[in-house]
């Protein structure tokens, strides 16, 4: 029995089937959940995040939200004590474990013999005079000044440390409260890593609520505008959601979670799972046109039969295109991979099982011309394809050349492509999140911090000595905005001890008895939790928190570079940690994946393509768009300084498995037509202008549905629908120009007619 | 009706009752751990979340005066590092306390101004509060009833600071104590936290008599658990002998620096 017959004789059978697993696999979606925690987009071994983790349970998480206050002056009275009922009412938030700011810092200082440890604000000053010696203190103070307040006075910052496992959004919404609660006239950011997770997810839910319905809606226009019939624009919608509905109720199945990433889902099912059932129906509407006599039965079994080869040919490699997706590090980008291909994969088998099986059942209804719009476009088409077909026929050689040229030209802007592992990026110039995290890093040193862990007798003097040669090293670093260690906190007690002209005044104590007794000291001026953010219960463990005050992922990977070859021959420096680590593996991780996945999707296509094609040329001759497509990409991106990062990288999987179509549509129409008259130029001929327009309305309706992304509320996502058109455009354009050229200019053996599938 | 009002009548004279007695009842407590003069050695051990201790070894000398005022010293014996280290606390009823500390690495004396009694004792869950005197006018009473502790009948009470001010500098909203009807002694305290959970438990393992005469006790061991953070504290004397007669000289700042 042959499949169409199959078809045919189950169609009822195969309905009941594939509508009832949709169905089935619906209930699935109610469990879907959002990723709360970026950073498990970066694999749970990786020694980034394992380092972190531990680092964190030694001593406290780094990861604060952090509230400014902006203002003229902030040693206002009533600014002052809005920042005093903040910071109580923060404390006596659940949610929140500890507070910093100026009324929980303490100002330690010498005065006449005696060591004053005062809270940085005791009374609010009442007179212009004691405001001013305030404003002194306050400045000298290195515990205070660039951590509850700017150097400038212009803004006072509360830092709130998380308690463990809770709630992210809970968490903000309390603050926000709070907030709420206690006005006044300063402006209000809210900043720090556990906002930036919150209004992620926040967005995520947002995103998806909106670009599913525009990206339909994109659809459903398309599709209405090439058939104006009903089941042209129901059965490749039906087929474009049952795939997504498939993806997704696999998610909570497979035990995973909707991340950043996952927005592109549904994006790429519009974009790329209409195409089967587009051309099956086309072909159905085709083949009526010229057998009116046909039954319901036959037009569907001849639509199926000439395209079953090709829907499989570019299913598959457009399928192994994003299964490129799987050798990359980011674990949502191969679950990406995994989702979509199947998504793909279902929508491949809507279209040949379930597709045809609905048609026989339609009723056979020709569609109504409507001769002024189309007539009018396919005009355009007509005159067009002839027009480009005579010039490659005439110049093929020269536009070989120009295009090898100009994609060189292009791809030379590679040099320019930066990295960007760093989240905020995510974000707008103009979004809180960005604005917050400017301020962080221009006033409160910096977002990203690094943890260095020392593990040794922490108070042997030789040690402490050398923890702090490398923060004056690090503070040379533009980068760098602040370094906060045992050998700060022990410099601060140093200053209470000693008058500023004394030399032991601002110094690390110099002998370990000293040391011992000035963290003796320490233990008495706070609570014992305080302490062990530098330094641990037993004096083994201390860390250096340095904080890089620029948001770009490829700054931060310079400072983590820098400061991993600084400590590289220190056997106390026992790791490295911190969310700049994790955002410069993150760097290194969109690289490697890139390249990886760029490899893996080049070589699975070229093999896929020698085995449709029976030929070790053909494979290279398709897959060469594909690299020209990649380099001009990348060079655009050096050019237009969009930066490589957790979503963009995902494009090239994308673009390949997409881009590659074109190419083999073309190819398959090129040898059908050599195969008839076996003239070169005769066949580019009859395959630009016989595939070409199919081709082209394909490419359109791709780049229609990754349009939607633009109105994403993430930048890389924008930024990827942006690419991913300009990426389509190229292939097109490699896939109707460079490749019938080439055709002529190299003559593939491959194309050779021989009896082939 | 009728019936359900007497009853509410009698539980709320009853309380009024209770709230008188709960303020002379605290006065009797304070008495009982007052002491004129004292010499100790004792042990502390502070323990983290995951069971490492750190153990700090001190001597010390205390004496109360009749204005309210007790004045302690306290030098480390071990670990030898901490070796000499003193501190020189003087416990003022009214007023803030004094503090001076002797670093003997740099043979150097400071006065140390501080106005926070929520403060980590030596870097242990007890806070200064804990190791002298409560002044009793920073907090309110409320006699909750009588509660058996370990078979033991004991008074329990409530006690809360009197302001947010005080709330602030203690670091509680309250706490609640049972004091044994045997010796009018404390021997369990419950510290809430500014969200009214519970953070601390201090329980009083042991005391012994040192004043017949005054009827004052002195505690042996003490343990206190903070249940939010796994930490806990034991301080344990080693050794006590009651000398009413310290010598005033002890408690000098440039007595701390002799050897």
């Amino acid at each position: 029995m042959t499949f169409e017959k199959f078809i045919v004789k189950f169609r009822l059978p195969i309905i009941i089937v594939f509508s009832l697993i949709t169905l089935l696999l619906t209930f699935s979606l109610t469990q879907l959940e959002i990723e709360p925690n970026l950073n498990n987009l970066m694999p749970a071994d990786m020694p980034s995040r394992v380092q972190t983790n531990y680092i964190d349970s030694t001593f406290g998480s780094n990861n604060l939200v952090i509230v400014i206050l902006e203002t003229p002056d902030i040693l206002e009275p009533k600014t002052l004590k809005r920042v005093k009922e903040l910071t109580h009412a923060f404390q006596r938030q659940s949610g929140i474990e500890r507070v910093i700011s100026l009324f929980t810092l303490k100002n330690i200082h010498y005065e006449d013999g005696a060591m004053i440890v005062n809270p940085a604000i005791g009374r609010m000053p009442r007179s212009k005079e004691s405001t001013e010696a305030l404003r002194k203190d306050l400045k000298n103070n290195t515990l205070i000044n660039g951590t509850a307040i700017s150097d400038d006075f212009t803004k006072a910052a509360i830092l709130l440390t998380p308690q463990k496992d809770f709630d992210e959004i809970e968490l903000l919404e309390h603050i926000q409260n709070i907030l709420d609660d206690i006005p006044g006239e300063e402006t209000v950011f809210i900043g720090g890593l556990p906002v930036v997770n919150a209004t992620i997810m926040n967005d995520i839910t947002k995103d998806v609520m909106y670009l599913l319905p525009i990206g339909l809606l994109l659809m459903i226009f398309m599709l209405f505008i090439s058939f104006k019939q009903l089941r042209g624009i129901l059965l490749p919608l039906g087929v474009v959601v049952m795939s997504i509905i498939v993806s997704f109720a696999l998610m909570p199945i497979l035990g995973w979670k909707i991340t950043i990433v996952s927005i592109l889902m549904p994006v790429i099912l519009i974009a790329v799972a209409n195409n089967y059932s587009i051309h099956i129906i086309s072909r159905y509407n085709e083949l009526l046109a010229i057998n009116p006599t046909w039954t319901k039965k036959e037009l569907t079994i001849g639509a199926i039969k000439k395209l079953k080869y090709p829907i499989l040919a570019t299913g598959l490699t457009t399928i192994v295109g994003i299964l490129g997706l799987l050798v990359h590090i980011i674990v949502h980008a191969r679950q990406l991979g995994v989702l979509t291909s199947i998504g793909i994969f279902w929508a491949i088998l809507l279209s040949l099982l379930f597709v045809p099986a609905v048609l026989t059942y339609l009723p056979k209804k020709s569609k109504k011309k409507s001769p002024s719009n189309k007539l009018k476009k396919k005009r355009l088409l007509d005159h067009f394809l002839p027009r480009l077909s005579n010039v490659i026929v005439k110049h093929p050689k020269k536009i070989v050349f120009l295009f090898i040229l100009l994609s060189l030209i292009l791809s030379l802007g590679i040099f320019n492509l930066k990295i960007d592992g760093n989240m905020v990026n995510f974000f707008k110039k103009d979004h809180n999140i960005q604005r917050s995290s400017k301020l962080i890093n221009d006033n409160f040193g910096g977002s990203q911090i690094l943890s260095i862990m020392f593990e040794g007798d922490i108070k042997d003097p030789e040690l402490l000595a050398r923890m702090e040669s490398y923060e004056m090293e690090l503070l040379k670093n533009e980068n760098v905005g602040q370094i906060t260690s045992i050998v700060t906190a022990l410099k601060e007690i140093s200053k209470g001890l000693y008058p500023p002209e004394d030399p032991l005044y601002d110094r690390i104590p110099p002998s370990r008895d000293a040391i011992a007794q000035y963290l003796e000291l320490y233990y008495m001026s706070g609570d014992p939790d305080d302490f062990e953010q530098m330094i641990d219960f037993t004096n083994e463990k201390a860390q250096i928190i340095v904080r890089i005050n620029k948001a770009d992922g490829y700054i931060i990977k310079s400072v983590v570079s820098q400061i991993e070859e600084m400590t590289r021959n220190d056997h106390e420096v026992t790791m490295l940690g911190g969310q700049a680590l994790i955002t410069s593996d993150m760097n290194l991780a969109i690289v490697n994946g890139q390249i990886k996945s760029l490899i893996f999707a080049i070589i699975s296509i070229m093999i896929i393509l020698m085995l449709v094609f029976r030929s070790i040329p053909a494979g290279i001759f398709a897959v060469l768009p594909l690299l020209l497509a990649e380099a001009i990409l990348f060079g655009l991106m050096g050019y237009a300084g969009i930066r490589l990062d957790a979503a963009t990288a995902l494009l090239s999987s994308v673009m390949i498995g997409v881009g590659v179509d074109y190419t083999i549509h073309f190819l398959w129409r090129y040898r059908d037509e050599y195969k008839e008259n076996h003239d070169a130029k005769e066949s580019i001929r009859k395959a630009l202008v016989g595939s070409g327009k199919g081709i082209i309305f394909n490419a359109f309706s791709v780049m229609m549905g990754f349009a939607a992304l633009v109105f994403s509320s993430f930048i890389p996502i924008q930024y990827f629908g942006f690419l991913v058109v300009i990426s389509i455009v190229v292939c097109l354009v490699a896939a109707l120009i460079l490749i019938p050229a080439m055709c002529i200019v190299f003559k593939p053996r491959f194309l050779e007619p021989k009896e082939l599938l | 009706m009728k019936k359900i009002i007497i009853l509410l009548t009698l539980i709320l004279s009853a309380f009024s009752l209770y709230a008188q007695d709960a303020l002379s009842l605290m006065k009797t407590a304070r008495q009982r751990t007052k002491i004129d003069g004292m010499e100790a050695i004792s042990t502390l051990v502070i323990r983290d979340a995951k069971g490492r201790t750190r153990t700090r070894k001190t001597a010390m000398v205390s004496r109360s005066y009749p204005n309210e005022v007790e004045k302690r010293l306290i030098r480390f014996v071990e670990p030898a590092d901490v070796k000499g280290m003193s501190m020189l606390i003087v416990d003022n009823e009214f007023e803030d306390d004094d503090m001076w500390i002797y670093i003997p690495a740099s043979r150097q004396t400071r006065r140390i101004v501080s106005s926070e009694k929520s403060k980590s004792f030596m870097g242990s869950e007890f806070s200064n509060a804990d190791m002298a005197a409560p002044n009793l006018n920073d907090f309110s009473y409320t006699l909750l009833g009588e509660e058996k502790i370990n078979s033991e009948a004991c008074w329990k009470i409530e006690i809360r600071p009197i302001s947010e001010e005080k709330e602030d500098e203690y670091g509680y909203i309250r706490k609640i104590t049972w004091i044994n009807k045997k010796d009018n002694m404390m021997i369990k305290s419950e510290y809430y936290d500014f969200d009214n959970e519970l953070e601390k438990v201090l329980y009083i393992k042991q005391y012994d008599l040192m004043d017949k005469k005054r009827l004052s006790f002195v505690v042996i061991e003490m343990t206190i658990e903070n249940l939010q953070s796994g930490r806990s504290s034991d301080m344990t004397m080693d050794k006590v002998l009651h000398n009413p007669d310290v010598p005033e000289r002890y408690f000098t700042p440039s007595y701390m620096e002799q050897p």
